[in-house]
């Protein structure tokens, strides 16, 4: 059940909701929140929805129809960047932030 | 968040003419690696030249995009420093030289439709040339 919280405006403001998941998940992000579960959620849903935002934009760029990327020149792609990511983690080439 | 993939000229080049599939694959999965792809200013500067109509509308889209996973890299002072000490040693021009070393600076791949252009400034290993 989702509850909106009456101080919100459209947009904004927060929602209050019970969730359900496998105790195992549950305990899992308990640990990972450092006991701040809806910052960890939040962030979570940060996240896919940027992902999901910056597809669609690629989408919008004109990467479509004959030019959408297909699923086996992204698995090339995927295994060329984690070979990379590999080698550097073990090579100790530094990642800065953007 | 973190660089995953820098462009250089070449690479940004089919980017904007929509030549490859590839570099959309790249791209997509740089995304979804929760990293961000990015493009030195001075490749910007170096294929605005080269471009049509239909390819400045994409650049000018890249360029206000602010949630699209693509991002400028600038050239700052201590970056225009490290471009001009690394121009000696690639065969492509100014973007070539700010995108190696921005792919340096953040331990990424560098895509390329033109790794001659790359010379000795990288290791291949770090090189990703466009199919």
């Amino acid at each position: 059940m989702t509850t909106p919280d009456e101080k919100a405006g459209p947009g904004g403001g927060t929602f209050r909701t019970s969730i359900t998941m496998p105790i195992n998940l549950a305990e899992y992000a308990q640990a990972r929140s450092g006991g701040n579960f809806s910052a960890y959620l939040t962030s979570l849903v940060e996240r896919d929805r940027r992902r999901e935002v910056a597809q669609q934009r690629l989408a919008e760029f004109g990467y479509v129809d004959d030019m959408a990327p297909t699923e086996e020149g992204r698995a090339r792609a995927r295994a060329r960047l984690e070979a990379h990511r590999s080698r550097t983690r073990t090579g100790g080439t530094g990642q800065r932030a953007a | 968040m973190s660089i995953g993939l820098v462009l250089d000229s070449s690479a940004l080049l089919l980017h904007l003419r929509l030549e490859r599939v590839s570099i959309g694959e790249l791209i997509s999965e740089v995304i979804d690696g929760d990293q961000l792809v990015g493009v030195p200013a001075l490749a910007v500067v170096d294929v605005w030249s080269d471009l049509g109509n239909a390819d400045v509308t994409r650049l000018e889209r890249m360029l206000t995009w602010d949630d699209s996973g693509v991002v400028i890299l600038p050239l700052t002072g201590d970056c225009l420093l490290d471009v001009h000490g690394t121009l000696p040693s690639v065969k492509g021009g100014q973007g070539v030289a700010h995108a190696v070393v921005e792919a340096r600076r953040y331990g990424c791949l560098l895509a390329t439709d033109r790794p001659g252009d790359i010379g000795d400034a990288m290791d291949p290993d770090d090189l990703i040339e466009l199919s």
